[in-house]
């Protein structure tokens, strides 16, 4: 995996900002991303993702800040004559072209001899596996067809930077994962920079080898996909690429005393805390095993639910006082000695828990 | 029963018929009628009343001002009303249905009110003289908003996300217009187009009140019903039936309209 502040830098955006009317949908973004890496940006709808897009690809203009590509301003040139290319969320196929006229529309633009155009357009057709596919017409193709020549359509450009605008989320589950695996193929082939905009972590997990969570028109955190998930900044990024338990208390001299009666020494400033337990870090322990091993966490308490997902079982865990928690990825073996109701003891280890006080 | 009903329905639909196109066949037919009278019996076929029209310099003169009007205005109508229905689909439906509706106005009054202001406007205000540039204007008036109506129509099931995919691809607005927009809105301007010279073709009260001297078919047509009911004034309608038919035909055949 690539370091996040990268020596080679295709893109680097620069106090990004777009206000529309009264609302600020971009605020203040910094970003490089190194040359060849596959970006996700994952945050919940209406949280500026796509417009943010739409600047890199000169679809809309900012309203502050610098956009540079390749070490070049772009800032303020139009789409058609910037090195990137878009795959949108609804295609925008030509309607009245056939799959040829559509792959080959930007380079007979671009005014490129013929033989080369049609010897790009059946690279990039091969590449999407849509060879023979030639001469039909675009509303004679299924969704995942269609989805697959406008991914063709922008890579025959052999743009700097793909940017994919939710392009798999009108495909229904079976078809987005076989895309998702291509995506991937057709990333290492091509050896592109990719940035991909979805609402969806698993999409953004599956896809990105770097993930920038964005809230509200902000980057909340950017960083390796791994990385965001184990070490949230905040408590809105614990929560949106994942589960989370968030256990609150107060921490005074550097020992931390959490509402649900724990206490242990953590080093930090002082006052209120907010700290972040994935589900699946703590482990039940049955039989009164001994749970007081070093550096973890142990607490007592009540199962009072029990979801069997299959490979694995999820409980809520009632600490009392009103205090509960969420315990995932309990093997199968387990599920017949966890009865509901059963008192039992769990624990974590310290360096599980992540401080997002704000 | 039933089949009372069947014979009643169908009497009814053939006399809607008949007395719909019964004054066209008439016209047709007594174009090529050779008496002088309207009237039966018919007293053989004849090509005179043709001939007296293509022999009259009043009558080229008319036809030479009807296209000369008609012509400019479908033109004109056309482009500015596709520009003005792009420009409404980039704004919001509460604004361009208010603006839409505006410009809707002439097509609403009474002809008459719209002549007589015009006349007042270009004699008074702007000291454009009367005559086919002054028709022009008033057929504009008429059939731009119908063209602006016709397209916005289209544009409304227009997919805009390909106009971006093209510019995104290395089109200039104006490549993106005509690579994508216009190949798909085509059909619907030719049609808007079609519309604009049928109606300034047999528009007649702007027409007069416009011209100032000189005719136009419809004020020729006018001219010669008041001082003689000859049936040349059959062949013009004929003429007319053949040319607005013959056009309609060969731009649905262009536009590859089916259905």
């Amino acid at each position: 995996m690539r370091g996040f502040e990268s020596e080679d830098p295709i893109l680097r955006l620069a106090g990004l900002g777009k206000r529309f009317g009264h609302a600020d949908v971009v605020k203040d973004i910094e970003l490089t991303i190194p040359r060849g890496s596959f970006t996700a940006i994952l945050g919940p709808s209406g949280c500026g993702k796509s417009t943010l897009l739409r600047m890199i690809g000169g679809l809309t203009l900012p309203t502050s800040g610098r956009i540079e590509i390749d070490g070049e301003d772009v800032t303020y040139t139009p789409p058609q004559k910037r090195p990137t290319n878009t795959v949108f969320q609804s295609h925008g196929l030509f309607a009245h072209m056939s799959v040829h006229e559509n792959v080959a529309f930007g380079l007979s633009l671009a005014g490129r001899p013929r033989e080369e155009i049609s010897d790009r357009v059946a690279d990039a057709l091969k590449l999407v596996r849509l060879s023979g596919f030639e001469g039909r017409t675009v509303d004679r193709l299924s969704g995942g067809q269609q989805q697959r020549v406008a991914l063709a359509r922008a890579l025959v450009m052999r743009p700097k930077i793909l940017l994919l605008d939710e392009p798999l989320s009108a495909l229904d589950l079976k078809l987005r994962q076989a895309m998702q695996e291509e995506l991937r193929a057709i990333h290492l082939d091509t050896g592109g920079t990719f940035i991909f905009v979805t609402h969806d972590q698993a999409e953004a997990f599956a896809l990105g080898d770097r993930l920038i969570v964005m809230n509200q028109g902000r980057i909340e955190q950017a960083g390796p996909p791994g990385e965001v998930y184990a070490r949230p900044r905040s408590r809105f990024a614990a929560e949106f690429v994942g589960d989370a338990n968030f256990l609150t208390g107060k921490r005074n001299n550097g020992r931390v005393a959490l509402d649900i009666g724990v206490q242990f020494d953590l080093p930090g400033p002082d006052g209120m805390l907010n700290l972040m337990l994935r589900p699946e870090a703590a482990r039940l322990h049955t039989a009164g095993a001994d749970s007081r091993e070093d550096g973890r966490i142990s607490v007592e308490g009540v199962i009072k639910e029990v979801v069997d997902l299959g490979p694995f079982a999820q409980c809520r865990f009632d600490l009392g006082g009103g205090h509960h928690i969420e315990i995932s990825g309990i093997p199968r073996t387990m599920i017949g000695e966890i009865a509901v109701g059963s008192r039992v003891s769990a624990s974590w280890p310290k360096s599980a828990l992540v401080d997002v006080t704000p | 029963m039933r089949q009372f009903r069947a014979l009643l329905w169908f009497a009814v639909i053939a006399m809607l018929v008949l007395f719909m196109l019964g004054p066209l066949a008439i016209v047709v037919v007594f174009s090529f009628n050779s008496g002088a009278l309207v009237s039966l019996p018919l007293t053989g076929f004849s090509l005179d009343w043709y001939r007296e029209l293509f022999s009259s310099d009043e009558f080229w003169a008319a036809f030479r001002n009807s296209l000369a009007v008609a012509v400019p205005t479908a033109l004109l109508a056309t482009v500015t009303g596709t520009m003005t229905a792009l420009a409404l689909t980039r704004k919001s439906a509460s604004a361009s249905v208010p603006l839409l509706t505006a410009l809707s106005v002439p097509i609403m009054i009474p002809p008459l009110v719209v002549a007589i202001g015009l006349v007042v406007l270009y004699v008074r205000w702007l000291s454009i003289p009367l005559g086919i540039g002054a028709v022009i204007g008033g057929h504009l008036l008429l059939t731009q908003p119908l063209v602006a109506l016709v397209v916005s129509a289209r544009m409304a099931s227009f997919d805009r996300v390909a106009l971006e995919a093209a510019r995104d691809l290395g089109a200039t607005p104006w490549q993106a217009f005509r690579y994508v927009t216009l190949p798909q809105i085509r059909a619907a301007l030719v049609g808007a187009a079609l519309l604009a010279f049928a109606i300034s073709l047999d528009e007649f009260i702007i027409t007069i009140f416009t011209i100032g001297s000189g005719n136009t078919l419809s004020t020729f047509v006018w001219g010669k019903m008041r001082t003689s009911l000859d049936p040349s004034i059959n062949a013009i309608a004929t003429l007319l039936l053949v040319v607005t038919i013959g056009s309609t035909a060969i731009a649905l055949r262009m536009t590859r309209y089916r259905g």
